[in-house]
């Protein structure tokens, strides 16, 4: 439910057709989401759940402004603290995913507003 | 020489050339009654000129893959500027992605600013913030290149009614001095809303008028104001010799440019600003005075303009051409009318025929030149001349010359 739900918003806030979503679509790589459409997408969340999100809520975005690696080229402890303690709603297998590929695109996927919407309906 | 190669025109007479022509030739006018109880009606308005809302999608969405995404954020100008913009370059053979990624294929488009009252209503904190956007002149000049990949030198020029006119005098300038071999030019223009209407009508612009025959009446006696219009004009121009190169037809030339600030008054305008734009775009293009046939004029059917525009064209063009308005047909467009006009005068030049003036009688006596009647007349022309004048005193002259009967350059 949820999910169609989020689809739609992508729907008709990227263009792109219902089957292109699925959670594990990455919103900039493969449904060519610009910045201005991260911005509608929140503005979307918000108005459909009655939520107040916040730049930065949702993804990472400090991952693109900070080296987030330690001296061996391994993502460094204090970024996966500082994930686990302000984006709670990333599981164990986003993060873990993460740490192997150290991609900060790991998080940009339409599975990251679900799990963002889920655990914000269930506090 | 500079040939103009492409027309495209979104107007409330309909969203191609040759039918929007053919309805002038025949007196249509593409303004309507306001009924009362219209969401618009109550700000002193009662006749307006709407455009039927072109379908992007429907006629050129499988050209443009991105479109469908894009369409969301683009409000109603927009989306007339990339429709007559589509247009033209069809028209113009111009495919465009031949124009993609080239560096000599430059954008001037002619646009006002607007003031975002379908939003108002909503608190600052609750609007979706991509509304923001839209505050900005340049957008749709944005979005067009986007969906064309036009990625030359580009300029939004927001000179109020003179805004599309300068559009096609600096594209005309900067092929001259070869900046650019293709410059895309156009006015787009929509300001039916609220605080637009309130603010024509409170300083006299509008016409108050119930009726059609009440309605914008330039060059009358009883003239009292415009009638809002909105519309888009977009025209392909290009040297003679690159034209001839590519095998493009030619619809006619442009010649000559002149432009003029009053420094009068913000509101009244002034016979010698506008005498000396038509001077100086005759000078430019080499021609005595007697050479002009046919003049579209401003014409707003304002008591002002219409006064000191007439006063200009007796005085420098004393052999009496040819003068009518178009706005009586399309409406007021404002940033569009002076690229709307312009393409009236390409059709007046290729076919030697002028549309008609609405509303004429009884002429005013204070209009003293040699009108088009109420039917549409056949005119021999070699050149003619389109006047736009703006709010501040801003005036331009252009003058279009016939394709047909003039050697090509080599």
């Amino acid at each position: 439910m949820l999910e169609q739900q989020i689809q739609a918003i992508l729907v008709d806030v990227l263009g792109v057709e219902p089957e292109e979503v699925n959670p594990a679509a990455n919103l900039v790589d493969d449904l060519a989401a610009e910045s201005i459409d991260f911005v509608d997408i929140i503005y979307s969340l918000e108005q459909a759940y009655q939520l107040k999100i916040n730049p930065g809520d949702i993804f990472p975005a400090f991952l693109q402004q900070q080296t987030y690696l330690d001296a061996e080229g391994n993502v460094s402890d204090d970024t996966l603290q500082r994930l686990t303690q302000e984006y709670p709603h990333f599981d164990q297998a986003c993060l873990t995913a993460f740490s192997e590929h150290k991609q900060p695109q790991t998080f940009f996927n339409v599975s990251s507003l679900i799990d963002f919407i889920q655990f914000k309906q269930a506090a | 020489m500079i040939a103009v190669t492409g027309l495209g025109i979104c107007s409330a007479l309909g969203n191609d050339t040759e039918t929007v022509w053919s309805r002038m030739l025949a007196g249509q006018t593409g303004i309507q009654t306001l009924p009362p109880s219209h969401s618009l009606a109550g700000h002193g308005v009662h006749l307006l000129a709407q455009c039927t809302r072109p379908s992007l999608q429907a006629d050129f969405g499988e050209q443009v893959p991105a479109l469908k995404k894009q369409l969301r954020h683009m409000h109603r100008i927009s989306q007339m500027l990339c429709y007559a913009a589509f247009t033209a370059l069809q028209d113009a053979h111009l495919a465009h992605m031949k124009l993609a990624n080239n560096p000599r294929v430059a954008l001037l488009v002619g646009a006002s600013s607007h003031l975002c009252e379908d939003v108002t209503a909503q608190a600052l904190t609750e609007r979706n913030p991509n509304w923001f956007l839209q505050t900005y002149a340049n957008i749709h000049l944005a979005h067009l290149a986007i969906l064309t990949g036009i990625s030359g030198p580009s300029s939004c020029i927001v000179n109020a009614c003179t805004s599309g006119s300068q559009a096609i005098g600096l594209g005309y300038k900067m092929l001259q001095h070869n900046e650019a071999d293709t410059v895309i030019v156009a006015g787009c223009d929509s300001r039916i809303s609220p605080a637009f209407l309130s603010g024509f009508s409170r300083l006299n612009m509008h016409s108050p008028g119930h009726t059609l025959a009440q309605g914008i009446q330039p060059f009358a006696e009883h003239r009292n104001g415009f009638v809002l219009g909105e519309g888009a004009g977009v025209m392909v121009l290009e040297r003679e010799s690159h034209a001839h190169q590519r095998q493009a037809k030619v619809h006619a030339k442009i010649v000559g440019y002149g432009n003029t600030t009053d420094a009068h008054r913000l509101t009244d305008p002034s016979a010698h600003g506008k005498q000396s734009a038509m001077s100086m775009a005759l000078t430019d293009a080499q021609l005595t005075a007697t050479d002009i046939q046919y003049v579209n004029a401003h014409g707003t059917g304002t008591k002002l303009n219409d006064r000191t525009e007439c006063q200009a064209i007796a005085q420098l063009l004393p052999h009496r051409p040819k003068v009518n308005s178009s706005k009586s047909l399309l409406g007021h467009t404002l940033a569009a009318s002076g690229v709307l006009e312009s393409i009236v005068c390409v059709q007046s030049l290729k076919q030697q025929r002028l549309h008609p003036n609405l509303n004429l009688q009884p002429a005013a006596q204070d209009c003293p030149v040699n009108l088009v009647g109420n039917i549409a007349e056949t005119h021999a022309m070699e050149y003619c001349l389109n006047n736009s004048s703006a709010i501040g005193g801003s005036n331009t002259s252009l003058i279009f010359q016939r394709a047909a009967t003039t050697a090509c350059e080599p």
